[in-house]
C-alpha cells in the first residue's frame, strides 16, 4: 500500500512535469525536445511534491487539531507571513530604487523568481525562529 | 501570561497530549501556554476554564503578563 502511494505520487509528478515540458517545448518548435526535457526535469521536483501531497501525506500525517486557528502554530504562521509581507515590500521598494538609480535592466522573470524565493525563505526563517523560541 | 495550567493538569494526572485533545488544540499549544509564552484566544480561555470547572481569572493571572 505504501509503495502504491509513492508510485502514484511518482506518476503524478511525471505527468505534471511532462505536461509542463510539452507546453514549454510547444512555444519553441525549433528546439522542442531540448526545451521540453529541460523544463520537465526542472519542474519534476515540485510536480512530485504535488503528488506526494495528494497521495502520500494525508494517510501518514497526524490528524490536525480540531481548532487549528487557536493553536500556536497558526499564530506562528500568521506572524511569519504578515512579517514577511513587510519584508517583501521593503525589498521590492529598495530594489526598485536601486534599479532606478543605477539604470540596470533586469528580466521581469528573474526579478519575480528572486522575489518568490526570498518570500519563501523569509517566511521559513521567521517561522523557524518563532518555533525555536517557544521550544 | 502566567497561569497554573500545568498544576491543574498534574492534579488530574493528564498528559499534555490529553489536555490538548480535550481543548482541540495542538500539544505544542499546551506546552507554550504552560510556559506562559502564548496567550490563548478568549474562546480557548473559556474552554480551559470550563474544562477545569473554574473561572478564567482563576487559571490566568493578567498581572504577571
Amino acid at each position: 500500500m505504501r509503495v502504491r502511494r509513492h508510485l502514484a505520487a511518482l506518476v503524478t509528478g511525471l505527468v505534471i512535469a511532462g505536461g509542463i515540458g510539452l507546453l514549454a517545448g510547444s512555444f519553441w518548435p525549433e528546439q522542442f525536445w531540448l526545451r521540453a526535457v529541460v523544463f520537465a526535469a526542472g519542474s519534476f521536483g515540485p510536480a512530485y511534491g504535488v503528488g506526494w501531497l495528494a497521495f502520500v501525506f494525508p494517510p501518514t500525517a497526524d490528524a490536525p487539531p480540531v481548532r487549528v486557528e487557536e493553536s500556536i502554530e497558526h499564530d506562528w504562521w500568521q506572524r511569519s507571513t504578515s512579517g514577511s509581507f513587510f519584508d517583501i515590500l521593503t525589498v521590492a521598494g529598495l530594489g526598485s530604487c536601486v534599479l532606478a538609480l543605477t539604470r540596470v535592466e533586469m528580466a521581469a522573470s528573474t526579478v519575480l523568481v528572486a522575489l518568490i524565493v526570498f518570500a519563501f525563505a523569509d517566511v521559513g526563517v521567521r517561522f523557524t525562529v518563532l518555533r525555536r523560541r517557544a521550544a | 501570561m502566567r497561569n497554573d495550567l500545568a498544576d491543574r493538569r498534574h492534579q488530574r494526572g493528564w498528559s499534555q497530549g490529553r489536555l490538548a485533545d480535550s481543548l482541540g488544540v495542538s500539544r505544542q499549544t499546551v506546552i507554550s501556554l504552560e510556559k506562559g509564552r502564548f496567550d490563548p484566544s478568549l474562546p480557548l480561555a473559556f474552554r480551559i476554564a470550563a474544562l477545569f470547572g473554574c473561572r478564567i481569572e482563576d487559571v490566568f493571572d493578567p498581572a504577571d503578563g
